[in-house]
């Protein structure tokens, strides 16, 4: 069998040394006729020569011969060396081709009516002045193999073909387009575009954009290669329709807009018009420039790691990238898995409109944000790391409502406030009092910031914000949270928001430095959950809902321990069913406070370890130890299912402990019993 | 080890195509004449069509030639006789190389197709045939 098998591969061998080929050479074109395909050639009145119905005028060709040349059908080859090019064509399509070249830039238009087979352009060599273009209306491919062009004059790589470009990576492959002309990008592709291969493309987009795709671009689960955006004067890479990735790795190391954006098309029946697909693979992004973002979409963007390639996205924006974002959807947001980590630390700055007689006035302000979703927010899954060092920047900021399903998000933020007043922007260093500066002209700092509701329905959250006026978490409408983990070290209040806010379960710890651990500007609901929410003194609260617009907490259910210079209770017509019991004194870290029937102390109803960075010194409420409460004390309220209104129970912090009475509903005050 | 042989045959069957063709028939007013393509260069000199290859050189006018084509026999006119598929579409074209028509299968060409040569191509495949 082996001796048959080797017997086998060496007449194939010489078969395929032996096949015979017309080659006709017009200038630094071949075309390369099999002798299998060749046919009658026939000559007509001493003018042309036709071979496959390509039709030569004889005072072209340069010459024709033959030799054993094997033919790949609908192949197009371009080697490219130095300041020329040699082009070769494959019979078979040779009657619907029409290429040119001078000295290395090479042109192939393909019938755009006639063609109807995919056509592969093999472009290998190198060229400090050469480029390639080709056209038609029939899907190809183009395979890079080790190819380095260099335009003077314009786009080095122009793919002017409206249909499916698959493009092979391989080798090393390099692109860098003039500084004048009229391209759109280095690398120009009409059509959609899919790419494979395991090679590096360097891109440097002197004019404009580094890569432009006019319809989709993807990057196959076969693509293992890398792309690199050495720099682009604009986008890193600008798209319409749609961007995919699924596999290899995309670095935009320099560009002086959007690392990579994407646009929805004319046509809004586009499929996944405007979106970004992220499902697998790297992309390392930084970005440098004004209220820019690293990877932008006007429509959904979508984030998994469904494909276990290990989605992978680093955005770094530079300080001097203010008011930039990350991440930015125009729609909405859905991330499902990944590991994503973003830093931001420019600040912040104002936010213009330019009316149509040219005056330009500053109508608010705007800042940075690692994440940014104009539509509904919603993680299921991932690991993120984000964090903002500038004015006003923060974590995750959302248009519309967000939805945290799960995942394990870290969010860090260090700026204070930006302010735009008196025509004058600040960034961090205004001392005046922000609440007379109108909400649009004032950004503070956040972790996450949230325009409608927040739904917290599990993962793990955890917030350090360190800035002046920098709050955890908020939401300009309804806060929910159902279950999860929510950590949030701030300075300003650590869970906020402007309307209702409803614990219904998870593990929640707040630590506010310098305001309410939690603040809801309407009824503060707790129907489940473990809580435990550290406020600074008074007039802060550990808990607070807005009392002096007539709302209240309500206790329904759940356990939580709320410390501050001062706590809200249920008022009298609220509702709440769950009692509470208070009190006042410091409070240290790491000191275990429980809470336990009188007399009976094996009867724990509730037990909280006090974290251990938490500090009663300073700004924070409980001041002097155990004593009644006041502006130097911390109040303490503990409710927790099992206590009943009436009933004394011994509350015990640390080793002192004191009796203290349950209470359905009662009015903010002073707390009794120590 | 069977599928990689029979792939490898496969590989044979279709390179086999490419080895029958040795020559180079030039076609002119006053007759036929056939030459090695071994080494083969043909130039278009002025009026001429100026042919080299390894063994020889001759010239044919360019006002005489009427066609070339490839062939596998010193002496042979007649193109090689490719494998057709009767059943798979087939190409027709003169023998002067205009395309006539395409036709789903043999049998249709050979219908619609009014009495001369032809030159019909499948695929990589062509054929001379001729219809009385």
């Amino acid at each position: 069998m082996k001796k048959i098998f080797l017997m086998l591969i060496v007449a194939a061998m010489w078969l395929l040394g032996s096949a015979q080929t017309l080659n006709v050479e017009v200038g630094d074109v071949t075309y390369l006729f099999p002798s299998s395909q060749a046919g009658i050639m026939p000559y007509s009145t001493a003018t042309t020569l036709t071979v496959m119905d390509k039709v030569f005028a004889l005072g072209d060709i340069t010459r024709m011969y033959v030799d054993n040349t094997v033919v790949t059908d609908d192949l197009v080859e371009v080697v490219y060396s130095d300041n020329s090019a040699k082009v070769r064509i494959a019979g078979n399509i040779a009657k619907y081709m029409t290429p040119s070249v001078s000295g290395a830039n090479v042109s192939v238009v393909q019938d755009a009516t006639a063609v109807a087979q995919e056509i592969t352009y093999s472009l290998s060599g190198s060229s400090s002045n050469g480029s390639f273009y080709t056209s038609g209306a029939y899907k190809i491919t183009v395979s890079l193999n080790d190819l380095s062009l260099t335009s003077a004059t314009g786009a080095p790589l122009n793919i002017d073909n409206g249909k499916r470009i698959a493009v092979v990576v391989n080798g090393t492959n390099s692109f860098v387009d003039s500084s004048s002309g009229s391209q759109k990008a280095c690398v120009v592709i009409k059509g959609h575009s899919e790419f494979t291969g395991n090679g590096t493309l360097n891109v440097t987009g002197n004019l404009k954009h580094a890569i432009r795709g006019n319809e989709y671009v993807e990057l196959k689960k076969k693509f293992t290669g890398t792309i690199n955006i050495l720099d682009a004067v604009s986008d890193g890479i600008h798209i319409e329709q749609y961007f995919k990735m699924s596999n290899g790795t995309v670095n935009v190391l320099k560009c002086g807009d959007d690392g990579i954006q994407v646009e929805i098309t004319k046509d809004v029946t586009d499929e996944l018009n405007g979106q970004v697909l992220l499902l697998g693979g790297t992309l390392n992004i930084n970005v440098s420039a004004n209220d820019i973002k690293g990877l932008k979409c006007d429509s959904l963007m979508t984030i998994s790691d469904d494909l276990g390639n290990n989605t992978t996205v680093n955005i770094s924006c530079a300080s001097s990238a203010t008011a930039a974002k990350g991440l930015k959807s125009g729609g909405n947001m859905n991330i499902t898995g990944g590991t994503i980590t973003i830093t931001t630390a420019g600040d912040g700055m104002e936010e213009t409109e330019t009316s149509t007689s040219g005056t330009t006035t500053v109508i608010g302000t705007t800042a940075a944000s690692c994440i940014k979703s104009d539509g509904i927010l919603t993680i299921t899954g991932g690991t993120f790391n984000l964090s903002s060092t500038g004015a006003g920047g923060k974590g995750i900021s959302c248009d519309s409502i967000a939805n945290f399903n799960g995942g394990d998000i870290t969010i860090s933020t260090t700026g204070g406030p930006v302010v735009y007043y008196n025509n004058r922007l600040y960034n961090g260093t205004y001392t005046g009092n922000l609440d007379y500066i109108d909400s649009d002209f004032k950004s503070s700092a956040k972790g996450i910031k949230c325009d409608y509701a927040v739904n917290i329905n599990g993962g793990s959250i955890n917030v350090t914000t360190k800035g002046t006026n920098a709050e955890g978490i908020e939401s300009k409408s309804v806060l929910t949270i159902n279950d999860g983990t929510v950590v949030v070290n701030s300075y300003d209040d650590g869970i906020n928001s402007k309307s209702h806010m409803y614990i219904n379960g998870g593990t929640i710890t707040v630590i506010a430095t310098n305001n309410d651990g939690l603040d809801s500007n309407g009824n503060l609901y707790l129907n489940g959950g473990y809580v435990m929410t550290f406020g600074a003194r008074q007039p802060e609260c550990g808990i607070d809902a807005n009392e002096e617009d007539g709302y209240t907490v309500v206790f329904k259910g759940g356990t939580l321990l709320g410390v501050g210079g001062n706590n809200s209770v249920p008022s009298s017509s609220s509702g709440s069913t769950q009692a509470y019991v208070s009190g006042s004194g410091s409070v240290s870290a790491n000191t275990v406070i429980k809470l336990t029937a009188q007399n009976n102390s094996s009867n724990v109803l509730a037990t909280f370890t006090v974290p251990s960075n938490y500090t009663s010194s300073g700004s924070q409420g409980g001041m002097g130890g155990w004593g009644p409460g006041g502006s130097n004390g911390s109040k303490i309220l503990i409710t927790c299912p099992g206590i009943s209104k009436g009933t004394n129970y011994t509350l015990y912090n640390g080793s002192s402990s004191s009796t203290v009475s349950a209470q359905l509903t009662g009015s903010s005050g002073p707390g009794g019993g120590w | 080890m069977r599928r990689a042989l029979l792939s490898l045959f496969a590989v044979f069957v279709s390179l086999a195509m490419y080895a029958e063709y040795g020559f180079m028939t030039f076609v002119t007013s006053s007759g036929a004449t056939t030459l090695p393509v071994d080494g083969m260069t043909m130039i278009v000199d002025g009026a001429d069509l100026k042919v080299s290859y390894n063994g020889g050189n001759t010239s044919f006018t360019l006002s005489g030639l009427v066609e070339m084509y490839f062939s596998d026999e010193q002496g042979t006119t007649a193109l090689r006789e490719a494998v057709i598929d009767a059943n798979a579409p087939i190409s027709a074209y003169t023998v002067l190389g205009v395309h006539v028509g395409d036709y789903t299968n043999f049998n249709e060409a050979v219908q619609n197709l009014v009495k001369g040569s032809y030159v019909i191509r499948q695929k990589s495949n062509s054929q001379k045939i001729v219809l009385k």
